[in-house]
């Protein structure tokens, strides 16, 4: 799965954490959630929202990955195998042929087993509440092989 | 002895009527009868009628609602579903005005600030303007002092937050990256504020200079020809992280400045501009800007599904 945005660790599982006006809202991407209560927004995302004093740790993660020696930002997986990649590397854009999507972002979709690296990159959130302990900053993802 | 027959036969007589009126014991456990169900297109009906009048309750007082009129074996479910949609944004709720022009237009933004600003630098704003139509590269070589002064009074304009709406201008052909994929706005972008005063889309494409080239041989992302575009209002928790587009490494050629504001054309005023990374929305709605200026929802950020739904 390919992150992009806030999460926290609640009860041992990573959920997308959205700040509402009075209360959190725990997002869970997937068909089965870990956790009760919570409400089915589509067949792959369900929800819940929860007080505020409940959620103690919060993270921002974005998706890195590399792709032809050139690092590009994951944005989105177009489907089990391909996925979205995006960069302002004027570079790798006219090296690589990508999609000109608006000036210093270029963009082009590929198949996932074409990386050459692919990871996470964790840092603190805007929502002024700590990392979750012993959270690594770079985290590594397995590419499916070839 | 007589009394004692009257007794027995009040309590017969009562056990009788107890029984007539009894109810079988099979109704108490098979499925009510009025519960039914309905074909599938009849329900697509249903739904949607139920949905018109959830939209209808949502934007007018409960007497005049539509739905107050139908209930249906599928209203908790389609209601349950509506409401949680409309606890997200999903339906145009009241709040969602916070992106509409006329809300804009309400805020302080460049054109309100423009002429002081330009003073305190001892410009008005024809020089201002003047210098605003030059790249930095340009001005750095025949103007410096033109330079700082422009510089200094990008660098007086506040950088943008997580409460700040922000303003990303794309091309009709491009609407489906932002709600069939799901990419983020990124790079460079306005606030809304800001650009309040650029109302068609020519004042859209010559304020912002959207007559850059996308290649060697001038094809252009934007044409001044086109039935308009579309405007991207958000506010994202990383706003506070984007950056003036003033002295950036590698810089596009003109019409990009590298002095932060665009360099508007034909008399009209440019925006400053920021660059940012890929924007975590919070909320926001593409309008479709027609030529005129007039302004179309067109979609709407959903939070659950973290992309923009076509409304």
């Amino acid at each position: 799965m390919i992150r992009f945005g806030t999460y926290t660790q609640f009860k041992g599982f990573d959920f997308r954490l959205v700040k509402e006006i009075n209360h959190y809202k725990l997002i869970f991407d997937g068909i089965d959630c870990p956790l009760p209560n919570f409400i089915k927004y589509t067949d792959n995302l369900s929800y819940l929202d929860i007080p505020i004093i409940e959620i103690t740790n919060a993270f921002f993660v974005k998706t890195i990955c590399t792709y032809k020696s050139y690092d590009f930002d994951v944005n989105i997986m177009i489907n089990d195998s391909h996925i979205g990649i995006v960069t302002d590397n004027k570079e790798a854009f006219e090296k690589l042929n990508l999609e000109f999507r608006d000036r210093s972002v270029y963009q082009t979709e590929i198949n996932i087993i074409d990386l050459e690296k692919l990871w996470e990159q964790r840092m603190p959130s805007s929502y002024n509440l700590p990392m979750p302990e012993g959270l690594d900053l770079i985290k590594e993802l397995e590419i499916p092989k070839k | 002895m007589l009394h004692f027959l009257i007794q027995i036969l009040v309590i017969f007589l009562t056990w009788l009527t107890t029984f007539a009126n009894a109810t079988p014991l099979i109704q108490k456990v098979v499925l009510t009868n009025y519960s039914y169900s309905f074909p599938t297109t009849e329900n697509q009906k249903l739904e949607s009628e139920v949905n018109i009048g959830v939209l209808n309750f949502a934007r007018s007082g409960i007497p005049e609602n539509s739905f107050s009129q139908k209930s249906t074996s599928w209203d908790s479910f389609v209601l349950k579903k509506m409401r949680a949609r409309m606890s997200v944004g999903y339906v145009n709720a009241p709040g969602n005005s916070l992106f509409s022009k006329s809300t804009i237009d309400g805020i302080n933004g460049f054109i309100d600030n423009v002429a002081s600003l330009a003073t305190q630098q001892g410009l008005n704003l024809t020089t201002f303007k003047a210098l605003q139509l030059k790249a930095a590269s340009e001005l750095a070589l025949t103007n410096p002092q033109g330079l700082s002064k422009i510089i200094s009074i990008r660098n007086s304009i506040p950088n943008p937050d997580a409460g700040t709406i922000m303003q990303k201008v794309i091309p009709l052909n491009k609407i489906d990256d932002f709600t069939v994929k799901g990419y983020k706005p990124r790079g460079f972008v306005t606030t809304a504020a800001n650009s309040k005063h650029l109302n068609t889309y020519e004042e859209i494409y010559d304020g912002m200079r959207l007559d850059y080239s996308i290649d060697n041989v001038g094809t252009q992302a934007f044409n001044s020809t086109d039935n308009g575009c579309y405007v991207i209002r958000f506010k994202a928790t990383n706003s506070n992280q984007a950056t003036s587009a003033v002295n950036l490494p590698d810089p596009d050629p003109f019409p990009y400045t590298n002095h932060g504001f665009t360099s508007g054309r034909n008399g009209k005023l440019g925006v400053p501009e920021w660059k940012m990374s890929d924007a975590e929305i919070t909320e926001g709605i593409i309008y479709l800007k027609q030529v005129d200026g007039t302004e179309i929802e067109y979609a709407v950020f959903d939070k659950i599904l973290n992309k923009f739904v076509i409304k």
